[in-house]
């Protein structure tokens, strides 16, 4: 079923397109992580949502902020897609159709090589181009990722922990598993905070904010829960005495003070969520009122509020607009300020197992794809109609990709296109994806022997 | 058994395109021709017996093997021409050579080498820049370079010069002496003549004749063209009872056919006759088939 000399024969004249797109696409891919920061991206973000593109870019917009959801709802789900498209419908079509057409298959086919051979090595070098073009891709992302962001083959850390490890003498990995290190070393403090670009208050709330999600996460792990679940209900850690001895290890406490910590935790977080609603009036009360000593627009405040802490002016104007006390009023702004650098964190984070599956799955797309151009390209022996297929329903395919994206009134037409089953948002969600892989690859392998047994069984015009 | 037969092949395009019933035995070691129109099925019948187009009716072997069903096998021992010359993506001659040598599994390149000297071509040239009659010699090579026992060759002279021509005659008679057996087509009846056993006529989809051209070429009844000194010995001559094809009163001249048979009788008449000249016209294929069509 394999021919080794029509395969090198076709390396040879194919190499050099090959070559051209998975050093385009590979770019691109490079270009794409390599720009990446999480702390403009997160800005842009909160930015765009509100904008009038918001509604344009559509739910897509939520999954932005991290690198991994950068790239799922925008390499893979356009330029990294296409790309290769284009390749696939311009060497599908040279593979078969085009040779048909042009005559030059008669060579071939005059010699004692079936049909069925010279089509099956032709298929294989599709896929195969496919595939390590993906490769090369994966290898240049994740080497990429890699300089520019760390946490791919070495654990990331962040810049505060990268500074303080030497001046306290501890592993960064040691001290970001335990980072109630640092809150032990006011010198730590200060160092981290000019490293995170906050003030101290804002870093001290920040480190116990990421504390408390570190053990969570510990507790979790040992719980075999998932992270949001623990979150909800803390108790479920204090029932099983392993996870509170992990979450405790986190936090730099024993198991007894851990336990109080968090019940004072949960006391305190079933108050606040009694007066949520009440305090929330009185801070928007409050946000306005500054904003206004400030001149700003209320809308931007977010983008404000260290400004804001710092402005004596604008705390007194709010503290009296909510009739909250200027105290309160600061750590709430802390607090904010503290969860948009844990968010910059989770940016930062890098998910290889996710960056895994989405290269998987376009491979696969493209595979699905590339078998769509290629039974075209068996099916027909003029080029025109080749091509009218093989490159008309993939590019129709990604038409009606972006018009189901781009608002709720299309959005149908994902019914309507191949690209859907590769659901980039499914993968960033932690949702299964392995139904869809699944249909994509029977999709292509079927549509590849529709084009084998076709050719066979067609009269050729050589 | 014949080596190639092609039993009630039909291929019907619609609107009277295709070929209809075509019946054609060739013996082994023996070169057929195949002659006629543009588009009167040359092509469509030799695509049947390479295995490229599949029979709507009857069928064709090869060696006693399906052209359709077996084609990969029969291909073992065919070398095939085709009519269009569409090279794949190589740079040279050399490496479409080469390349196409893999493909047979050709390791020796004496006899392409020969070949290649015989037909006075620089293999090394850039494939896409090669005149009409270099890529046709390039072609030919590869066709003949494994020295299969069968070659099957659509319009084979297309584009060479009539030096070429030439040598690519010497070149079908050299595999004739070896025993090759040939199916060619061409719209040259002299290059048939020279080469081919029988050749057989196809017009519209259909096998008009079939004719050996040893028939025609060595065939008893002969034609001359005869002229008389004065009008009055032509006149008188008209009268002597031979078949005549033509009779031009104004130049004195007729045209008789003669069987072998009756030569001594016609010379013994012609002592009595002043003639200016006399002279054979040559049967030929071509004036042969022109009757038919």
């Amino acid at each position: 079923m394999f021919s080794k000399t029509i395969f090198k024969q076709t390396l040879k004249s194919n190499y050099g397109l090959w070559l051209i797109f998975t050093a385009l696409v590979s770019a691109m891919s490079a270009i794409f992580i390599a720009i990446y920061d999480p702390k403009t991206m997160g800005t842009m973000v909160s930015t765009i949502k509100d904008s009038a593109l918001g509604s344009l870019v559509g739910d897509r917009i939520d999954g932005m902020s991290t690198l991994n959801g950068l790239l799922a709802n925008n390499f893979y789900s356009m330029v990294g897609i296409i790309l290769p498209v284009v390749y696939i419908i311009i060497t599908a079509n040279s593979l078969v159709a085009s040779q048909v057409d042009r005559g030059s298959m008669a060579y071939t086919l005059s010699t004692p090589i079936r049909r069925t051979k010279v089509i099956a090595t032709q298929a294989l070098y599709m896929i195969g181009a496919i595939a390590t073009m993906f490769l090369v891709v994966t290898g240049v992302g994740m080497t990429t990722t890699q300089i520019a962001h760390g946490g791919v083959f070495t654990t990331a850390y962040t810049k505060d922990v990268q500074q303080i490890s030497p001046t306290l003498g501890v592993s960064k990995d040691d001290l970001a598993n335990d980072l109630s290190q640092i809150l032990d070393h006011p010198k730590a403090v200060r160092k981290g905070a000019k490293a995170r670009d906050v003030d101290q208050d804002v870093y001290t709330t920040y480190l116990q904010l990421k504390m408390t999600d570190n053990a969570n996460k510990a507790a979790a792990d040992v719980l075999a829960k998932k992270v949001a679940k623990v979150e909800a209900t803390p108790q479920l850690i204090l029932d099983s005495k392993k996870a509170t001895k992990a979450a405790a290890k986190v936090m730099g406490l024993s198991s007894a003070e851990y336990r109080v910590a968090v019940q004072q935790q949960m006391v305190q977080a079933k108050a606040a969520k009694a007066q949520a609603s009440v305090l929330q009036d009185k801070m928007i009360k409050g946000m306005a009122a500054a904003a206004k000593s400030m001149g700003k627009k209320t809308a931007d405040m977010s983008d404000h509020l260290a400004e804001m802490k710092d402005d004596k002016n604008a705390m007194a104007a709010a503290s009296q607009a909510s009739g909250l006390p200027v105290p309160l009023l600061t750590q709430a702004l802390d607090k904010q300020l503290a969860t948009k650098l844990i968010s910059e964190d989770k940016g930062g984070e890098f998910d290889l197992g996710k960056y895994l599956t989405l290269n998987l799955g376009a491979f696969l797309l493209l595979f699905a794809m590339s078998a769509i151009s290629f039974a075209s390209s068996c099916i027909f022996n003029l080029t025109k109609y080749s091509l009218s297929f093989g490159a008309g329903l993939p590019l129709a395919f990604m038409i009606f990709h972006i018009m189901a994206q781009t608002g709720d009134d299309l959005e149908n037409f994902k019914y309507l296109s191949l690209n859907t089953l590769f659901d980039t948002q499914a993968i960033i969600n932690n949702d299964s994806v392995v139904l869809n892989f699944i249909v994509l690859g029977v999709i292509g392998v079927c549509l590849y022997v529709v084009g084998l047994e076709w050719f066979k069984r067609k009269d050729l015009p050589l | 058994m014949p080596l190639i037969e092609i039993d009630q092949l039909t291929k019907d395009y619609g609107s009277g395109r295709g070929i209809f019933d075509i019946n054609l035995n060739v013996e082994q070691g023996e070169v057929f021709g195949f002659t006629g129109t543009n588009g009167a099925g040359k092509t469509t019948t030799i695509r049947h017996l390479m295995g490229f187009l599949r029979p709507q009716q009857g069928h064709t072997t090869i060696g006693g093997l399906d052209c359709w069903l077996d084609s990969a096998k029969i291909k073992q021992q065919v070398g095939y021409c085709p009519g269009e010359i569409a090279f794949p993506d190589e740079p040279t001659g050399t490496s479409f050579l080469k390349h196409q040598a893999e493909l047979l599994g050709l390791h020796d390149m004496r006899f392409a080498n020969d070949l290649i000297a015989h037909l006075q071509l620089d293999p090394t040239a850039n494939l896409k820049r090669m005149s009409k009659g270099m890529k046709q010699k390039t072609a030919l090579v590869a066709t003949f370079m494994a020295d299969p026992q069968i070659l099957i060759l659509d319009e084979p002279t297309t584009g060479l010069d009539p030096l070429m021509r030439a040598a690519f005659i010497e070149i079908i008679l050299a595999e004739k002496k070896k025993g090759k057996t040939i199916f060619m087509s061409s719209h040259m009846m002299d290059e048939l003549e020279e080469t081919c056993d029988r050749v057989a006529l196809i017009e519209a989809g259909k096998i008009q004749k079939v004719t050996s051209v040893d028939a025609i070429k060595h065939s008893p009844n002969k034609t001359f063209k005869l002229e008389f000194a004065d009008h009055d010995q032509y006149a008188r001559f008209l009268d002597q009872g031979f078949t005549l094809q033509a009779k031009r009163p104004h130049q004195n001249q007729v045209i008789v056919r003669l069987n072998d048979a009756d030569l001594n009788h016609f010379v013994q008449v012609m002592t009595h006759y002043q003639l200016n000249f006399i002279s054979e016209i040559k049967h030929t294929l071509e004036d042969y088939f022109k009757g038919t069509i």
